[in-house]
């Protein structure tokens, strides 16, 4: 049945799996990379598998 | 009704997500990765020095390759390379007039394992050059026996030397071997590594990695495929490599000189007298006020063989060497015994290098000595960097051994 609720969970979906497709297309397409083999400062290993 | 949930509330929104992250794609383009790259032929053959490679710029990379192919001498080293003020650095002293050659590649850091990786992605041209290798014995000690830092590494070691040697399978399998556990061992040291260094690092020693391994391996395979359809920067060491290797070019005519090296020494000595007056170490003025004055000696600490990463990865560059049937010249630098204590610690090491040298048959020059009889004002600058005199004594090695008449 439609009713609010369900159009505005609906919505909700939507907007989500919107953000996380364009966020893995962004994050894992070859061509999107940035530099690429940077060696560590003090501060970086957060970053060192990503 | 619960598929219909599915479908309402999950399916159709992931539809319509992907469809539009499809046109988000088509109409705003993401920030590309740079597949281009640049260099200047021109700059490439009047280079003398290489103090690093950049990625996307292949001007250094030029100039070393075409250089290995034409039997110019290159000469590895490190920190004593950046010793621009001297006539006597080879490639100053070897660069004066036109029809004399001779490119330095190397900085402080600029280690056996560098040195390495740098052959192995050049192996196609390396079997007739003319290579001299200079050691630094502070590399075998305590502090820096810990083998070349990734950072170094990285310096020369840019992405399309790393392709290069992922997809170079006449390296032997040693060396490869070796490659591979220096990426395995410093991976966690590298912040985005690119696929040739993801397929690199991966241990494949038992069946266990072997299977754990083959989706990563195979997503890294799929990704370097792509990349060498694509991208053009990454395969240009590759397309250098070949066309020089094809290519028919005249040897570089390294001509022997007749020099009279005792007037050379001689000169330098006085000079050397007016630089160093305030010290009876035999160091420059300049150095000594900066750095010495006041301090005790550094004391000098030996690591047993096994143990040491920096010999380890010398025996590693010998192999290499020896499989590819190069014939360089190594070069073992001096220490200053007045401002070290406990040199007498490195000799065992020292000899094991000789040794290993002379059984394959390398020719080396051999300027270390714990003694401090031995010591000769002039051959080093400061504690560690020669000065003319030193230089010359290895200018004269090179000429002598890699003379074309």
């Amino acid at each position: 049945m439609i009713t609010k609720e369900n159009i505005m969970l609906f919505l909700k979906n939507t907007f989500l799996y919107t953000a996380i497709v364009l966020g893995c297309l962004f994050l894992y397409n070859y061509s999107n990379k940035s530099v690429s083999n940077i060696p560590h400062t003090d501060f970086s290993f957060v970053y060192a598998q990503f | 009704m619960l598929f219909k949930k599915i479908g309402f509330f999950h399916l159709l929104p992931l539809t319509i997500s992907i469809v539009i992250a499809l046109v988000c794609n088509n109409v705003f383009h993401f920030p590309c990765k740079d597949i281009s790259y640049t260099f200047s032929i021109e700059t490439s053959k009047s280079t003398k020095h290489i103090e690093k490679f950049f990625t996307n710029d292949l001007t250094n990379q030029i100039a070393l390759s075409y250089n290995l192919k034409r039997r110019v001498p290159v000469l590895f080293g490190s920190s004593e390379l950046t010793s621009v003020h001297l006539n006597g650095l080879a490639f100053n002293f070897f660069n004066n007039e036109p029809n004399e050659k001779l490119i330095g590649i190397g900085t402080a850091g600029f280690q056996n394992f560098a040195i390495l990786s740098v052959l192995a992605a050049n192996k196609p041209l390396i079997k007739d050059a003319k290579l001299a290798i200079i050691l630094s014995p502070g590399w075998f000690e305590k502090q820096y026996c810990n083998g070349t830092k990734v950072s170094r590494f990285l310096d020369y070691c840019p992405p399309n030397y790393m392709y290069q040697i992922s997809q170079d399978t006449s390296i032997d399998e040693q060396t490869s071997k070796y490659l591979r556990n220096y990426i395995y061992k410093n991976y966690d040291k590298i912040s985005k590594p690119d696929a040739a260094i993801r397929f690199m690092s991966k241990k494949n020693s038992v069946l266990f990695h072997d299977i754990f391994n083959f989706p990563f391996l195979s997503l890294d395979k799929k990704e370097l495929e792509f990349q060498k359809k694509n991208d053009p920067y990454l395969i240009s060491q590759h397309i250098l490599l070949t066309s020089l290797t094809n290519s028919k070019m005249q040897p570089f005519y390294f001509k022997n000189q007749s020099i009279n090296w005792d007037s050379l020494n001689e000169m330098a000595l006085n000079d050397f007298k007016k630089i160093s007056n305030n010290n009876d170490l035999g160091i420059s003025n300049e150095y000594y006020d900066a750095w010495i004055k006041g301090k005790s000696k550094k004391v000098l600490y030996s690591v047993d063989k096994l143990n040491n990463t920096e010999y380890q990865d010398f025996l590693a560059l010998v192999h290499f060497l020896k499989v590819n049937n190069c014939k360089p010249i190594f070069i073992i630098m001096p220490l200053n015994m007045k401002t070290h204590e406990n040199l007498e610690t490195l000799q065992p090491i020292i000899n094991d290098i000789n040794l290993t040298l002379k059984q394959n048959n390398f020719k080396v020059l051999d300027m270390y000595s714990p003694n401090v009889s031995n010591f000769r004002e002039g051959l080093l600058e400061d504690v560690m960097h020669p000065y003319e005199i030193g230089w010359y004594q290895m200018d004269k090695f090179i000429l002598e051994n890699f003379h074309d008449n």
